[in-house]
């Protein structure tokens, strides 16, 4: 790799270590728990809480077993995907449209609703001119909004479970509010006029006319673009105003916004692993969870990165792929000149691994190797470092099974946080692990035996199998990045995407939830000698082992096939 | 949980929806457009290119250089291939989506280097800037490298009747330099260069 790019890694990595431990003391400051505990700003946030509380008639002071919580989250997300359906199905004849978007068909809608409502934000439209202004704010803005902070209330309520002693695993209703009102609003604000001031557009003006100088015309967009962008950062969400996401120069107009949009990303969840070991009152606990997310992370960013710079193979030796001071170089193909091939990477790849897919480049003319790591970073589950709170509860059931493995191999009996992992708790771990690729691998390999599925491919070979098997992974781990070749708006397409969208997201949620739920009774051991150490370097190797070797085996023939076979092959 | 539990989450879900519909739907980008048009104008606007009062483009955005039949003129700068529309197209941003193997792309960027080679007369074995040849992400976008522009230099000199020198100098000029020396990469803005050529910065 070249200096800039590694200077642009060290970078974002440096303020990441920074930001995410103090943020991660703000959050457990904000979200710690017992009657009358004091958290940062109370004085501004409190009374805004107390009438979002009295508006839903609920008692901020009482606590939901797990199973009234997993109902919570269910019949919301069930009633706003079916507000926001109707929004995007009428929005033709809704005000707010100065770009004449007409009402989207049923299957789009279903698709889009299920989209932004589960934080995949897989767009099957095309932004400029297939959604209104109006559908942007009051719907998909605010289906960004709810879906990160369903994720954050589901975190903490798993962390009581697995680490507290009552049965009862707090209010979602406080969790969400208090989500919403003291970390994703407040940082959204700041945020979109830090956007704003790099020149990122903020208006409701729709389509100008410009003359432009060789004599013909150009539509130049509008929209309140830099207060979705900053949610769909912040939220771990992708979705954008304009096709392209944050690749288009008014989303993502400068070398800054494309790290400082990075770093939106990726500082929240670290910091909320941070929050998690000040919740439980084991820092090193946390700290060898993050050192595994960052590995991870580091892994598929530095390769993808890597392989970009040293560009396209197949390219004819007449184009200057090399990197110099007058030429950024790499497989600039789907890449803006801005960020160049490692910035491009970076950004795009560095997203991978968390439920946000935010896109600067296009990842369907990535080399094999950079779209495999985009690839493989899903796979891996979401958890370098994860959506906010999914990058929790996710990796800590991969603790809990990484625990339990560990366990048998040396004889001891299994147990994290002084909890013991016993039948119960495994059949709903195991659960939790092939519940997605069970939906991944029959989608996907269903798709290719149909016309319907195999139809809308744009590149052939396996690079068009890579497009298919891309598309399901993606919306299941709510990331929602494509390899965009795939003309995706068609029945086939936006019907089983959404259904995979609705599996990817509620089945964890309820399955974290019971795992949660079921510790929520047990009592803690102390720790003895006889104990594993689940937070020193060997357990964290140990997971790291696991988290790949659970990830590759179901996954590794479809790779093959895919961009392992492309490499081999071109 | 009884059927009434059940009846009273559903309740606040619903209060619930309308808080965040107003509040977060309206109240939020409407409050953030207000601060924005009042301290960023410019930006939130889309840093518009006024001449003389008209509308001529976007320092962000690129836009095409072609005459009617839609081939390129000689006395501008030509920015990369776009896939916006029929190219930089503002209302249809988007990518080849080409793979890197797909043996379209590979003949695409064959051809693009032997017209740019011919249009800029360049030697038949001059190695070509790779951003001169692939198209970017968005369609849209406003730069190409110092490398591309300097191998258009003498072209747009010819074609304006111009010292090459002066053209290099211009080029030069409007080079941006990568944002805090390595948040980005070198770029020239191809449509803040061609309003220096025409003189109309």
């Amino acid at each position: 790799m070249n200096l800039t790019g590694w200077e642009q890694l060290l970078f974002v990595c440096a303020v990441t270590a920074i930001l995410a431990p103090l943020l991660g003391r703000y959050l457990a400051a904000t979200f710690r728990d017992g009657a009358g505990t004091k958290a940062p700003g109370d004085r501004i946030f409190a009374p805004v809480e107390r009438n979002v509380y009295r508006a839903l008639r609920v008692d901020p002071e009482s606590s939901m077993t797990w199973q009234v919580y997993a109902i919570a989250v269910l019949v919301f997300g069930l009633l706003s995907t079916a507000v926001l359906y109707a929004i995007l199905r009428l929005q033709g004849a809704l005000p707010l449209n100065p770009t004449h978007a007409p009402g989207m068909s049923p299957t789009l809608s279903f698709n889009t609703a299920i989209s932004f409502i589960t934080g995949t934000n897989w767009q099957a439209y095309e932004g400029e001119t297939q959604a209104s202004y109006l559908a942007d704010m009051a719907g998909l803005v605010v289906a960004q909004f709810t879906a990160a902070a369903v994720g954050l209330a589901v975190a903490l309520a798993v962390v009581r479970g697995i680490a507290g002693s009552s049965r009862r695993i707090g209010n979602f209703w406080v969790d969400f509010t208090r989500s919403l009102v003291r970390v994703f609003v407040p940082l959204s604000v700041i945020g979109a006029i830090v956007l704003v001031s790099q020149g990122v557009v903020q208006n409701l003006t729709g389509f100008r006319t410009a003359s432009t100088l060789a004599g013909g015309t150009q539509q130049i967009p509008g929209g309140p673009v830099a207060s979705m962008e900053v949610i769909k950062l912040l939220g771990t969400n992708g979705g954008s105003m304009y096709g392209v996401g944050g690749a288009h120069p008014f989303e993502n107009p400068t070398g800054f916004t494309n790290l400082f949009d990075l770093l939106l990303v990726i500082v929240l969840p670290f910091a909320i692993i941070f929050m998690f070991g000040r919740l439980i009152g084991r820092p090193r606990q946390a700290l060898a969870i993050a050192a595994v997310m960052a590995a991870l992370f580091l892994g598929h960013t530095v390769i993808a990165m890597q392989a970009e710079l040293h560009g396209n193979s197949q390219l004819p030796a007449s184009v200057s792929q090399v990197a110099s001071a007058v030429n950024p170089g790499g497989n600039m193909e789907g890449k803006e000149l801005r960020f160049g091939p490692s910035g491009s990477a970076l950004m795009t790849v560095g997203t991978m691994g968390t439920t946000a897919g935010a896109t600067d480049s296009a990842l369907d003319s990535y080399t094999p190797v950079g779209g495999a790591a985009a690839f493989v970073a899903i796979l891996l589950g979401e958890i370098s470092p994860g959506g906010d709170g999914g990058g929790l509860y996710g990796i800590l059931v991969l603790a809990l099974l990484s625990v339990f493995i560990a366990g048998l191999m040396v004889g001891r009996t299994p147990e994290f946080l002084g909890k013991k992992i016993r039948a119960t708790q495994m059949k709903l771990i195991v659960a939790y692990v092939l519940a997605i690729p069970v939906v991944v691998l029959a989608f996907a390999s269903t798709s290719l035996l149909l016309g319907s599925g195999t139809n809308p491919i744009l590149n052939p070979g396996m690079h068009g199998l890579t497009e298919v098997a891309y598309a399901y992974a993606s919306v299941a781990q709510n990331n929602g990045s494509a390899f965009a070749g795939l003309a995706a708006n068609t029945p086939w397409y936006d019907v089983t995407l959404g259904i995979t969208m609705l599996i990817g997201r509620f089945a964890p949620i309820v399955l974290a939830l019971a795992i949660a739920g079921s510790l929520a009774g047990a009592r803690a051991h102390a720790r003895t000698r006889a104990t594993l150490d689940t937070s020193g370097p060997t357990f964290a190797a140990f997971l790291v082992g696991v988290i790949v070797i659970v990830g590759g085996l179901i996954y590794f023939p479809m790779l093959i096939l895919g961009p392992i076979g492309e490499r081999i092959v071109g | 949980m009884g059927r009434s539990g059940l009846v009273r989450q559903a309740c606040a879900c619903i209060a619930m929806l309308a808080i965040v519909t107003a509040l977060l739907g309206f109240g939020y980008p409407l409050t953030v457009t207000g601060i924005s048009q009042l301290f960023f104008r410019q930006q939130a606007n889309g840093s518009l290119v006024y001449v003389n009062g008209e509308l001529r483009g976007s320092a962000l955005l690129g836009q095409n250089f072609t005459d009617a039949a839609g081939a390129p003129r000689a006395r501008y700068f030509q920015p990369r291939p776009s896939d916006a529309g029929a190219g930089y197209d503002g209302a249809d941003s988007g990518a080849s989506n080409l793979g890197p193997s797909n043996p379209v792309l590979i003949k695409l960027v064959t051809d693009r280097a032997a017209a740019y080679r011919a249009f800029n007369d360049l030697p038949k074995n001059a190695v070509v800037p790779v951003d001169a040849v692939t198209a970017s992400a968005s369609g849209l976008d406003p730069d190409i490298s110092v490398a591309n522009a300097l191998d258009q230099a003498r072209r747009v000199a010819r074609a304006r009747h111009l010292p090459a020198a002066r053209v290099i100098a211009l080029v030069r000029q409007h080079t941006t330099q990568a944002q805090w020396g390595f948040l980005s990469e070198p770029t020239v803005n191809v449509l803040e260069l061609n309003l220096a050529l025409d003189g109309l910065r």
